[in-house]
């Protein structure tokens, strides 16, 4: 899928739309497209990884406590991420492992995603999703 | 889509959404709003945000959206949602993550007359002296057991460090410390997030400005609250910082399931909620009331930093340096109230999201020198245009659960502002209307242009006219720094 993600218009916060030809990707390009609106990448070596180990109710709660993940260790480490491996997933589970470096310049602070209007869809070339980050 | 034919005038600037509009309506909704206004709100999705507020169990009479209302998520900005205690629920996601960002204005003796000449200088050491932007770290390191201190006492804990005076905990909503508050209750996470941050400002809407007390228009109440034309005054804007948003985010999390054991249908899951009368709902509400005051601490805090850095650069300039705080109000928060509900008092929890608590005249909760006029509302409009003190009155009480908006409200997304607005091209209009503003970034800058504003005038003039709030002084900037 050409498209990972567009910004969409919201009037207060900070709405996305996501697109992955499957879960695994969703969940990337989600972190990527956050990712893009909050920090410039940082590459420096050695790299830092991070292990995130998430449980849920379903995939919607999945992905928002995956990004508010992201967001925590991004403003606790420091880091910012650019590199995002799912290692397993499943409504309720998900193992990814995450790579970055120190975070150089932040251009963007979001206090956390938001289940507001969150629903991942299927459409005909693959998983949608919108996102509204407060801001 | 709502229509303005779905809803029905029920006084000069006040329309009503029917409990008939939708089939998961408990109660009405009112929009304050006068025709400009709400054809704004309309243009949104903020009004059906403000009916699905109507849905949540125990909420009683309407539920109200303010004349500043704009779309947010859950609730819409400038939202009142009235829950009862006994059967109703509390909702994280309706408080919002920046748990109590709120808004304090300080007044001194000083004209404005005195410190416009050099008004580069002190937004500048402003500049240097506040820590604000995307992130930033302040001084203040907390042990544990400080933290725990800050969560449960709030700007006691502050003034106790050296941070301000007795009189300016008088002259804070709560005395800056909300009862109930629990440490325990904030995860270790929340904590983390938060330890390096207090006494930062933040960056989006939060600021500090040095402004003039351009106009009074009641000058008795104007006097009760020491302001007066020509004086400079200064407004600190920010909130709970990280710990706030990681408390809302724990819980926002936690209370899904809540929701589904509790049997609460919802029409958008970022209002997730549970019985306030329920374990869960307890522990959010000490959780918050802890994130609170830690909103109230940092702007304690940082209103220090600003009296320590005025008093610097205006040695020489001007003799009596002392800044006053006038008050401090809450603008995300939910708290326990009484009203009279079918003839009898009740109490209530009360969530404001992005509006200001406007108690009138005889209240307990008021310092004494406010009592007999009511309480001060602080509504700060955009950095170009204006800002209001306002006074509570009785009307509020009856009508809006002793509500008033809390400042002008978005009208253009940050996206938009950002395309149509470059933030040096903005700072040099603002230089030519002399005012001098400093910000992190120059895109932070744009998407807060005063464009991206509705017309504060205009949105005050309805909350004046329906008599939720009462004009007593317009303020205008004259110094803005910018996280």
């Amino acid at each position: 899928m050409d498209k990972r993600f567009e910004e969409i218009e919201h009037t207060a916060d900070l709405a996305i739309r996501v697109y992955g030809r499957d879960m695994r990707e969703l969940f990337a390009n989600a972190a990527h497209a956050m990712f893009a609106l909050m920090a410039e990448p940082s590459v420096e070596e050695p790299a830092r990884e991070r292990e995130v180990s998430l449980e849920a109710m379903d995939y919607e709660s999945l992905l928002v406590d995956w990004l508010n993940e992201l967001i925590y260790l991004h403003e606790v480490e420091g880091e910012t991420y650019s590199q995002f491996a799912i290692e397993t997933i499943s409504p309720e589970k998900l193992k990814a492992h995450v790579t970055g470096g120190p975070t150089k310049s932040k251009t963007k602070a979001i206090k956390a995603a938001t289940f507001h209007d969150l629903a991942i869809k299927e459409t005909a070339n693959g998983l949608v999703a919108t996102i509204v980050f407060d801001v | 889509m709502i229509n303005k034919k779905d809803m029905k005038r029920v006084e000069e600037y006040v329309y009503e959404i029917p409990k008939s509009f939708r089939a998961d309506m408990r109660v009405p909704a009112r929009l304050y709003a006068d025709e400009e206004l709400l054809e704004a709100a309309l243009e949104d999705r903020s009004v059906e945000q403000l009916v699905n507020t109507a849905t949540l169990p125990g909420v009683v009479k309407y539920t109200l959206a303010m004349p500043d209302i704009h779309q947010g998520y859950g609730p819409p900005i400038g939202g009142v949602i009235p829950l009862r205690t006994s059967d109703g629920i509390i909702s994280p996601g309706a408080v919002g993550y920046d748990i109590n960002c709120g808004v304090r204005l300080l007044r001194s003796n000083i004209l404005a007359e005195e410190v416009k000449p050099i008004m580069d200088d002190i937004v500048n050491a402003l500049f240097r002296g506040v820590p604000s932007g995307v992130g930033r770290s302040g001084d203040v390191r907390l042990s544990h057991q400080q933290m725990d201190d800050v969560l449960e006492k709030g700007s006691a804990w502050a003034v106790s460090q050296g941070y301000g005076t007795k009189d300016d905990l008088e002259h804070t909503e709560e005395r800056g410390g909300m009862a109930g508050a629990e440490a325990r209750a904030v995860d270790p996470k929340a904590k983390k997030r938060g330890r390096d941050q207090l006494g930062t400002l933040g960056s989006g809407n939060h600021f500090v400005e040095v402004a003039e007390v351009e106009e009074v228009y009641d000058p008795e109440v104007a006097e009760a609250f020491g302001l007066f034309v020509g004086q400079m005054v200064v407004w600190v804007h920010s909130g709970s910082r990280g710990l706030g948003h990681q408390v809302c985010t724990d819980y926002v999390r936690d209370l899904q399931q809540a929701v589904t054991r509790y049997g609460i249908k919802l029409p958008d899951r970022e209002l997730v909620c549970a019985p306030f009368d329920s374990p869960e709902g307890r522990n959010y509400f000490a959780a918050m009331a802890s994130a609170a005051n830690y909103a109230w601490a940092n702007r304690q805090i940082l209103s220090h930093r600003v009296r320590q850095i005025l008093d610097d650069v205006l040695a020489g300039v001007v003799k009596d340096r002392e800044l006053t705080l006038v008050y401090d109000v809450a603008h995300n928060i939910a708290k326990v109230e009484e009203y009279p509900i079918d003839g009898k008092i009740t109490r209530l929890i009360i969530h404001r999201k992005g509006a200001t608590r406007a108690f009138g005249p005889g209240m307990k909760d008021l310092p004494a020198d406010y009592r007999e006029v009511g309480q001060p509302v602080l509504i700060p409009g955009d950095m170009g245009t204006a800002s209001y003190v306002l006074v509570g009155t009785t009307e509020a009480i009856e009508k809006t659960f002793g509500t008033s908006c809390h400042g002008a409200g978005r009208v253009m997304s940050r996206s938009a502002a950002k395309k149509e607005i470059r933030g040096q091209e903005l700072r040099r209009e603002l230089a030519e209307k002399g005012i001098v503003v400093q910000g992190g970034s120059m895109a932070g800058l744009a998407e807060e242009a005063p464009e991206a504003y509705k017309d504060i005038d205009r949105v005050v003039n309805v909350v004046h006219s329906t008599g939720i709030a009462r004009k007593v002084a317009r303020v205008v900037p004259m110094g803005v720094i910018k996280g």
